[in-house]
């Protein structure tokens, strides 16, 4: 009987377990104060919601994910970003995948295949070099349309250092969710520290 | 009370296992053992297939909406597909050039003068073989079917094929078991990924999972069969029917995985398909049926050449890709491009990367035509990076930014060639 008791207390368990695992949870980002979400240091001049999709990529948000998002990268040596996974939670091997052969000319192209993956059709506007993170780096602007037709606007600012690649992307829909966002992030990408 | 519970964990262990085990088990098949074998009731078919198609027997104003053979499931099913094809004019991955468009709108009305208004043909961008036919009369094309299709006669049997599986209301038949199969409830967003609409996440996850596009073997040599003498009445070459299947044949030894579960394995085999094909054609009623139009064909895809081309090699088969690319250069179809997509492939591919062969195909793709793909001299200066020769990159980057000066990365371009 006590065995029993223990059985079911521990399926009980893996269940909450489980469940708990499955919801994705938000937290606050205060405005004002300085935050480092993978390694990047930040400060937001408005409020965002977080959620940590790994020790690498986290994503910020107004509105919702889908509307307007930030995403933080980070990814060393031989390590996927923006990773394509199957149901069974497994990632593809064809995802974009970072080495320390990597040029930065090739992130953009690697960006792109790893967004299209996920069924959305991107075209890069203009790539321009810019100073990100203290060193040089890259910007771009792109258009966006998802698989079911919401045409979107984005922007990415990305870099090598110490042969570790970082990331940070905005993209927001067209329509109202773009703006809300759009200037705190560059704010935000022009005055990122390591 | 103990028991229960263990036989309750180890129930689901089991089922979970088994169904990895089933997916496994598809994937690790050759492709010859999963494409349908051909029985002897299936050869004793064949044999009479030549005397049972004529044109008299597709009806001129089909209608699904005002058919009163029409199934009970038929008014839901109605309403799914309408939502998809909604779906499809706002999809991201729609082909909209106008060219494209009104060229395989004019070869569809060569093929069916009744029904020219009547069927919507949308090409949807997807790197893999296919097409299919909604029972509203929307057809889909995807742009993979393009790039493997050779010439305008055989897109009019692709076309042809498609729409007597409508006209003989196969779509219906198929849809009506898929719901009894999979559930009204769900299929909606089965149809939607079948589509191609969605992410290349869906279709592998419904190549994985679902057995939608089963019309039937005898279905599908029914529509061959009248798909054959539609493009037939309509001008074209009969043989080209058979030829597409070779083709397929031929580009299938190396095919995806995925190529695999969401086309093949539904159809009757190549060999099979081919064989009939060329029987039918040799007795089909003609219509000055002698036209190939393969330079008609070339001409249309040029708007969007450079995509279909690029969205192979993006699309990750390294094999299967390259045997296609080996097929189009026997074809003489715009080499520049194949021979700069060859390149992609061994610069890009993982496990296959190979700088000097990605330098040899862009060195023969440049000497077609250096101008007009606009990435090479880009493709080639990563490469020499790569293989740690900064003076030829410095001299394609170059290059790169002399053809194309108001390239959107100039200066980007040119900021990182002075790091070099």
């Amino acid at each position: 009987m006590k065995n029993t008791k223990i059985w079911i207390k521990l399926s009980l368990f893996i269940l909450v377990i489980g469940i708990l695992t499955a919801c994705k949870t938000f937290t606050l980002v205060e405005k004002d104060k300085f935050t480092d979400p993978v390694g990047m240091n930040v400060k937001p001049e408005i409020n965002w919601n977080e959620h940590k999709y790994t020790n690498k990529e986290y994503a910020w948000t107004i509105d919702g994910e889908y509307l307007n998002q930030i995403m933080f990268i980070s990814a060393g040596e031989n390590e996927y970003f923006l990773p394509f996974k199957n149901k069974w939670g497994v990632t593809d091997p064809k995802s974009p995948q970072f080495n320390k052969t990597v040029t930065l000319l090739e992130i953009p192209e690697l960006f792109v295949k790893g967004i299209e993956f996920y069924g959305a059709q991107l075209t890069i506007l203009n790539i321009e070099p810019v100073y990100f993170l203290d060193n040089n780096g890259f910007k771009f602007n792109f258009t966006l349309v998802t698989e079911d037709g919401l045409e979107k606007l984005g922007i990415v600012y990305g870099t090598i250092v110490n042969d570790r690649l970082y990331i940070m992307s905005y993209v927001g829909a067209v329509i109202e969710f773009y703006g809300k966002g759009v200037n705190d992030f560059i704010q935000m990408a022009e005055s990122a520290k390591l | 009370m103990k028991k229960i519970i263990k036989y309750f964990f180890l129930t689901i262990v089991m089922v979970y296992l088994s169904s990895c085990a089933d997916s496994i088990h598809k994937y690790s098949k050759p492709i010859e053992n999963i494409l349908p074998s051909t029985t002897k009731k299936d050869k004793e078919l064949n044999t009479n297939l030549t005397f049972q198609y004529s044109i008299d027997d597709l009806p001129t104003n089909y209608s699904p909406e005002s058919d009163p053979n029409a199934l009970v499931d038929e008014l839901g099913l109605w309403m799914q597909v309408e939502k998809i094809e909604k779906s499809t004019l706002t999809a991201g991955n729609l082909v909209k050039n106008e060219h494209l468009n009104t060229y395989i709108k004019k070869v569809f009305c060569k093929v069916s003068p009744e029904y020219c208004n009547e069927i919507r043909i949308y090409i949807i961008n997807v790197p893999f073989f296919n097409a299919s036919m909604y029972p509203n009369g929307m057809m889909h094309i995807w742009t993979g079917a393009l790039l493997r299709i050779q010439n305008e006669a055989q897109l009019a049997t692709l076309i042809g094929h498609e729409l007597a599986h409508y006209l003989k209301r196969h779509s219906y038949e198929a849809y009506e078991r898929a719901i009894k199969t999979t559930g009204a409830a769900t299929i909606g967003g089965i149809l939607l990924g079948a589509a191609g609409l969605g992410s290349i996440n869906q279709l592998i996850q419904l190549g994985m999972t679902s057995n939608f596009y089963s019309y039937g073997r005898n279905d599908e040599r029914e529509a061959d069969g009248y798909g054959l003498v539609l493009m037939a009445r309509g001008g074209y070459k009969p043989e080209e029917a058979a030829n597409l299947w070779k083709r397929i044949i031929e580009t299938s030894k190396k095919l995806s995985l995925l190529e695999v579960s969401i086309f093949t394995k539904t159809h009757p085999s190549g060999p099979e398909r081919e064989e009939n094909l060329r029987k039918i054609a040799k007795i089909v009623p003609k219509n000055n049926s002698e036209f190939i139009g393969k330079k008609e064909y070339l001409k249309a895809l040029k708007p969007i050449i450079s995509s279909l081309i690029t969205n192979e090699v993006k699309q990750g088969e390294f094999e299967s890709s390259l045997l296609l690319f080996d097929k189009l250069i026997k074809d003489d179809f715009y080499l520049t491009y194949v021979y700069f997509a060859r390149g992609e492939l061994y610069r890009t591919k993982k496990d296959h990367i190979n700088f000097d062969k990605a330098i040899e195909n862009y060195k023969i793709s440049e000497k077609y035509n250096a101008a007009e793909v606009q990435n090479l001299y880009k493709s080639i200066g990563l490469t020499y990076i790569k293989m740690g020769n900064k003076n030829n990159a410095k001299e394609s980057f170059n290059k790169y930014i002399t053809l194309h000066p108001d390239a959107k990365d100039i200066n980007f371009i040119k900021a990182f060639m002075e790091k070099l």
